[in-house]
């Protein structure tokens, strides 16, 4: 039986599916339940050890077979271990927000197709419907009930995301899609492999829609492949321990987790914290922003999630339930059991989403979903992220765990295509903002290009690699000073990079963004923002008149032409070797305010060349001298001077009229 | 006299291995001295000239070949005491090595750990931004030149950085191992501006794509630079001083020696040398017993490290990395966890799991048994309450063994856990041998390898007291302990058994159809630049092997295969026959039909590998035939056995007691001076002819 909840159906169809507590699962479909309540220390420490290693070797598997630069690079992937009725056991350190997807398809699977077409020993059911359980419909999930003795001990599964499932842009992601219809057909939950047996018919109806069938084939491959080692490996686990033993483990995996979440949410305050974020630009042409909210309610030992206030579902720009409790749900796990190894099961007892449909983060069938991976997930979890913050800093203890958000809050999504310098046919996702920093701490910096934390694995490409894929010569890529939220403690600094086309008559880029006209990295505790993202582009400068008379120029401000406003979700702008285009990925937030901030490290900060001498002044009030040491009595009394000018300009708060009190 | 010499630095002991031309082997051993190291160096060399018989001054003078193994660079990286550095580099690029590829957080983070993002932080750079100088020059992809040098703009670079006080400058423009030009002038104009000054161009020792791991190699080799050198310049004029005039060569973490002035000069190749002496004695015993391939497990105080041998060569690893910097040179593959006599057994508060490391109790306070102040329980203190280790043998009976506090720190475990305090302790050990043989286990299956296909080799301290148990979780029928006389020099024998190797390579990416003349243009080049280099160490041909391959892709997939290429010129057939085996080697490491072959195949690195044979050790081999006989045991000892669940009086015997071609049918423990062999209930071990202790695995029994 599906939730219904204020007169709304959460069936899958409409609106995205949310399974009750208690499934209504099919006399056919017989669940191992049984579990041992006393496993031995020894024991239980051996197969959780086992049971995580299966796991990650389920992993190394899909890299291995995959192959693909999207699992091996990007390890926009995930493997997971859920229990007989789909409560995540351990969930791979990978991809994070998948965390949000696999418990829930396989929760419709037992409740659709338990009696047609029935779960068999040996079968595996494929699925992409973002209103059953995934971001978008290029992540592709693949789960596998795991048998004993006639009846599903467990389920392993696995997402990943495939290259290109159709749709009307190479790749998939589709910012010019009114609706889903325009986009890859979304596949609910469908056997794939029958009693270890591939369906032909159903694997070429899938890889039929691609633009890559043969890359998708392949990658089918992998994630049956990986399925079937940790399927493997599971019974030789139970042949070994008995099945009541293994259950007894899991089960206490995430008892353990949960007990661990709750004695760490136990240290906060009840209340409900909102976070309240604006996305530019729906879709291509499009010039509106829309805003988005997100409210975390801490009721006891449950956590409500809501986002009512945010905008209806509009463009491209939408995401589905599953995508947004997924980008929930990475956040607890990183704040709250850091050091659990990856069970998010636990935790996911313990919350609730109560989600306006209809609105851009909880759209209803048939919104636009595509581009959830890129932009709706980043969203929701920076918002998350601010909004548990503001929960944490009510615990002594959690404080230290939280973090200001990150940088690539929103992705600068730049893809081209054209004609390589091999003259062959090309197409390029660029990947240099893989190094977004980290948001600073409540004790201390974020990190300067430290990487995008819920995709701990992933890394940016060098230069040359770049440069040898795709025709484009860099001038330069480069941190950028200021850009890292200010604060007490400093948000990490976000990059730009800049490059010309290069022996190639035929170029074109894309774009898809948000977070270019407002910041979508928010400081906490009065830190700063992030910079935003940025896109520049000179047209016929004189870029090759400076490399010619021997100055690479060191930032695109430098040249001369015609200065090309870039649109956030803008097609075919071509490219010459005259036509300078520079991107900057937005960066980290700050926490505290700057005014307190030690003033050595401003200085240090100056030296090092990540905070330029006027924000030091004006932002941070700290004088330097000219070797560029702290000047403190000048210092203290500037600083006395700001706060002096900020209750100056202070108007008492009164609800309702703060968006106009200037 | 024609000796060779070896001599291996590690953490504690010096040890030195010296064959003579007979192929006797002697061994010697000193400590360590960290202050001057040479001083330690010399003490192990006059160890082994008594242990021959010989003074110190006879044994150098009758050495044909000194070969040496040191961890001083690895550890001026580990304890962030190196030079002060300048990095010159192309304009727009100087970020480069400050912003890691947004990997300075995780590189070398065990996955556990990753999400820990308040624990997570980058390094301190090994270079400040302030110490970085941006020249004008560019390179394209195709090695053609976008913008020249500006020397002008170079020497006001060096100059500035000399002036800031820098020891070390390294060079490191983009592609300029398509354009070398640049990055030499450069190097050429510090040696002119700066003579002390110690400089690297990074394109000589990675000449391949990937300029932040490139940087990282030369920043690393700059870092590491001026002490290295100083130290080889010490140990080589002490020769001098001592008449030694013959080679005198380095390990390599590349798993061959090199000669001491290339070695002053690239010390980056030293860096994680430490485990590849070792691992280079696996080889060299598996290939005179004709065994192929080999899982050499090392485990020590701190750590259980994991190399692999495949038919009879170390697997490297294209790329490696320290302190969280990464570079790309390939090295002896050697996988770490922090399982080892020490690691802490402790219960997770939590769940109420008994939980083993990774952290450990090191060399102090070190295990309870240790007598150090240490109360916290360890393996080894699981060790000495099952009766594994027996407290009065340690280093021979040089370091007795507190056992009363090994009993107690387990026995407080056991209180906690509610269990007998040999359960407690059986369990401290099954669950770190259980993560040793899942290190084990990733390392083949994630190769496309099957343990099952391999003999474990195991030395090290603690390597075969579990080595059985391991082996027997993995499915492996047989376990090695190498003895006989070179169990106390391990490494150092394995040092002297190294050939000199150096690998040429180049990043030359073609796609198919490959053209023969291009590839043979490319190994030629490589091949020439190879035999100068040997010729010049006076190697003559018949002492040479070049060994050619590809590193080769589907142009999708990131997969890269190293594919063997054979020797001389290269015709059109050969192109698809290289398909072949690249294919055919793909779906070996990757699974059958897992090569996308729509997408082509490219080639992307030319690689020769040129070596040098040395002349071997000769071990000598005791006749067996006839002898096959049981001995009767020194003592007895009440050990537990986690099979059987209690503790049986199990025979006892002393290493120096057991002989070739004796068998000792398990349950038996063989207390060594340095390690402990435990050998299982329905086990056997047998010693061969040259002593080493053969423990074979019946599959069936499993606790």
């Amino acid at each position: 039986m599906p939730i219904i909840a204020r007169g709304t159906v959460w069936d899958g169809v409409t609106n995205s599916y949310i399974p009750n507590r208690k499934l209504d699962i099919p006399d056919a479909v017989k669940l191992h339940t049984s579990a041992s309540e006393t496993v031995d220390p020894i024991t239980f420490e051996v197969i959780r050890y086992n049971l995580w290693n299966i796991n990650e070797e389920h992993g190394d598997t899909i890299v291995r077979v995959s192959g693909s630069p999207i699992a091996a690079f990007t390890h926009d992937f995930n493997p997971s271990i859920l229990t007989e009725d789909g409560e995540f056991v351990y969930f791979g350190p990978y991809l994070q927000f998948h965390a949000g997807m696999l418990d829930v398809n396989v929760k419709w699977t037992l409740e659709n197709r338990g009696e047609n077409p029935g779960i068999n020993d040996g079968d595996m059911f494929m699925a992409n419907d973002p209103w059953v359980g995934t971001t978008h419909q290029q992540d592709t999930a693949m789960i596998c009930p795991v048998f004993w003795e006639g009846k599903i001990f467990c389920w392993v599964g696995n997402m990943l995301h495939l290259a290109d499932v159709g749709g009307s842009t190479p790749g998939s992601f589709c910012p010019d899609a009114d609706d889903v219809f325009q986009e890859p057909t979304p596949t609910p939950p469908t056997k794939l492999v029958e009693r270890g047996v591939v369906r032909r018919d159903i694997e070429e109806q899938f890889v039929r829609r691609s633009r890559l069938p043969d890359l998708v084939r392949l990658d089918l491959r992998a994630v049956v492949a990986g399925n079937t080692v940790a399927r493997r490996r599971l019974i030789e686990l139970l042949e070994r321990y008995g099945a009541d033993v293994v259950k007894g483990v899991m089960r206490k995996i995430s008892d353990d987790g949960e007990k661990r979440f709750l004695e760490r949410l136990r240290t906060c305050v009840d209340g409900s914290w909102t976070s309240v974020n604006y996305l530019e630009v729906a879709k291509t042409g499009d010039r509106g922003t829309y805003k988005s909210v997100v409210t975390v309610t801490k009721d006891g030992d449950k956590l409500v999630f809501r986002n009512d206030g945010t905008a209806p579902q509009v463009g491209a720009i939408n995401m589905t339930y599953a995508a947004f409790r997924g980008a929930v749900l990475s956040c607890l796990n990183a704040y709250f059991l850091p050091d659990s190894l990856y069970s998010i099961g636990g935790i996911a007892r313990h919350v609730e989403f109560d989600l306006d449909p209809g609105t851009f983060t909880c759209a209803s069938h048939p919104a636009a979903v595509s581009l959830a991976g890129a932009i709706g997930v980043h969203l929701i979890i920076g918002q998350t992220q601010n909004a548990l913050a503001k929960m944490m800093m009510t615990s002594p203890s959690l404080k230290g765990q939280l973090m200001a958000q990150g940088g690539a809050s929103q992705w600068p999504g730049a893809t081209c295509s054209g004609l390589d310098q091999r003259g062959a046919q090309f197409g390029g996702f660029m990947l240099d903002c893989m190094g977004a920093g980290l948001g600073a701490f409540a004790f201390r910096d974020g990190v300067d290009s430290g990487g995008l934390w819920f995709d701990a694995k992933g890394f940016m490409p060098n230069v040359e690699h770049a440069e040898h894929a795709m025709p484009i010569l860099y001038l330069y890529r480069k941190e950028i000073a200021d850009s890292g939220g200010a604060g007490k403690y400093r948000g990490g600094n976000g990059g730009e990079w800049a490059f010309v086309a290069h022996k190639t008559d035929n170029l074109t880029h894309a774009t898809s963004a948000s977070g270019c006209a407002i910041p979508t990295a928010h400081g906490l505790s009065g830190g700063g923002p992030g910079a935003p993202n940025n896109y520049r582009f000179v047209r016929g400068s004189d870029v090759q008149t400076l490399i010619a008379a021997g100055k690479m120029p060191n930032d695109l401000g430098e040249l001369s032409g015609t200065w090309e406003s870039i649109h956030p979700k803008q097609v075919g702008i071509a490219q010459t070797r005259d036509d300078g285009y520079a991107i900057r990925w937005s960066a980290a937030a700050g926490f505290g305010d700057p005014l307190e901030r030690e003033p050595d490290r401003v200085a240090a900060d100056v030296r090092n060349e990540d905070v330029t001498r006027d924000t030091a002044d004006k932002v941070y009030g700290v004088v330097l001298d000219e070797r560029l040491a702290v000047d403190l009595p000048l210092t203290q009394s500037l600083r006395a001077k700001r706060v002096a000018e900020r209750l100056a300009e202070a108007r008492p708060f009164s609800k309702g009229s703060w968006m106009t009190a200037t | 006299m024609g000796f060779i010499s070896g001599v291996d630095i590690g953490g504690t002991f010096t040890d030195c291995a010296v064959v003579d031309s007979a192929g006797k082997l002697f061994t010697g051993k000193a400590p360590t001295t960290p202050d001057d190291r040479a001083r330690g160096f010399f003490d192990s060399l006059a160890s082994a000239a008594r242990a021959a018989g010989i003074t110190p001054e006879d044994l150098l003078a009758g050495t044909d070949r000194l070969l040496h193994g040191t961890t001083v660079a690895t550890n001026v990286v580990v304890e962030r005491n190196g030079a002060k550095v300048g990095l010159i580099t192309t304009r727009g690029h100087r970020d480069v090595i400050l912003m890691m590829r947004g990997t300075g957080r995780t590189v070398g983070v065990p996955v556990e750990e990753m999400l820990d993002l308040a624990a997570s932080n980058k390094p301190t750079p090994l270079i400040p931004r302030a110490l970085i100088r941006e020249v004008d020059e560019r390179v394209d992809f195709a090695g053609d030149v976008i913008l020249p040098l500006n020397e002008e703009h170079a020497r006001e670079a060096i100059q500035s950085l000399v002036d800031e006080g820098v020891d070390a400058i390294c060079v490191s423009f983009l592609w300029s191992f398509m354009h070398p030009e640049h990055e030499d002038t450069v190097a050429r104009l510090v040696a002119e501006i700066a003579p002390h000054v110690f400089v690297t161009a990074a394109h000589r020792l990675v000449s391949k794509w990937g300029e932040y791991e490139r940087t990282v190699a030369g920043a690393i080799n700059s870092y590491v630079g001026p002490v290295t050198k100083s130290y080889l310049k010490s140990v080589s004029s002490q020769l001098d001083e001592r008449g030694y005039d013959r080679p005198f060569l380095i390990m390599q973490s590349t798993g061959g020696l090199a000669p001491v002035n290339e070695a002053e000069e690239a010390p980056l190749l030293t860096v994680g040398s430490g485990p590849v002496g070792g691992l280079e004695g696996v080889r060299f015993l598996a290939e005179i017993l004709g065994i192929p391939n080999v899982i050499a497990a090392d485990m020590g105080g701190t750590s259980f490290d994991v190399g692999l041998i495949v038919d009879g060569a170390p697997i490297k690893s294209t790329s490696t990395s320290i302190g969280h910097y990464q570079y790309n040179v390939p090295v002896v593959e050697v996988q770490s966890i922090g399982s080892g006599g020490g690691s802490v057994a402790w219960i997770d508060e939590g769940s109420g799991a008994l939980r083993v490391g990774p952290r450990s109790a090191g060399a102090s306070p070190g295990p309870a048994a240790y007598g150090r102040g240490g109360t916290e329980a360890t393996v080894t203190d699981a060790n000495v309450v099952l009766g594994y280790l027996n407290p009065s043998y340690l280093l021979g009976g040089a370091m007795p063994m507190d056992q009363e506090a090994s009993v107690r720190s387990i026995g407080e475990l056991a209180g906690q856990l509610e269990m007998s305090l040999e359960e407690a302790a059986s369990g401290v050990v099954t669950i770190s041998e259980f993560q040793m043989a899942d290190l084990v286990r990733r390392m083949t299956v994630q190769r496309g390898y099957d343990p099952r296909d391999f003999v474990m080799f195991a030395y090290g301290g603690a390597g075969p007291l579990h080595a059985a148990v391991i082996a027997r979780e993995l499915g492996i029928r047989q376990v090695i302990v190498p003895l006989g006389d070179a169990a106390g020099a391990w490494s150092a024998l394995g040092v002297g058994a190294s050939n000199v190797v150096r690998i040429f390579e180049h990043t030359q990416v073609t796609y198919e159809p490959f053209e023969p003349g291009a590839l043979n243009a490319a190994f030629e080049a490589l091949e020439e630049e190879a035999r100068i280099d040997l010729q010049a160490q006076g190697f003559a041909e018949s002492q040479t092997e070049l060994r050619r391959s590809a590193a080769m892709q589907y142009g999708y997939q990131v997969h890269q295969v190293e594919v063997t290429v054979p020797a001389g010129k290269l015709e059109t057939d050969d192109m698809s026959l290289l398909i072949d085996a690249f294919e055919a080697r793909y779906a070996r490491l990757y699974g059958e039909g897992s090569g996308f072959r729509q997408a082509g195949v490219q080639i992307n690195d030319v690689r020769v590998e040129a070596i040098g044979v040395t002349p071997k050790p000769i071990l000598t081999k005791r006749d067996t035939t006839g002898t096959a006989h049981l001995v009767t045991p020194t003592s007895n000892r009440d050990v537990y056995w986690t099979t059987e669940k209690r503790r049986l009086s199990t025979p006892v015997f002393r290493g120096k007691d057991v002989e070739p071609g004796q068998t000792l049918i398990g349950p038996v423990i063989i207390d060594q001076e340095f390690t402990t062999i435990v050998v299982h209930p329905n086990q056997t071990a047998t010693v061969d002819g040259y002593g080493n202790i053969i423990i074979e695995i019946q599959q069936k029994e499993r606790n």
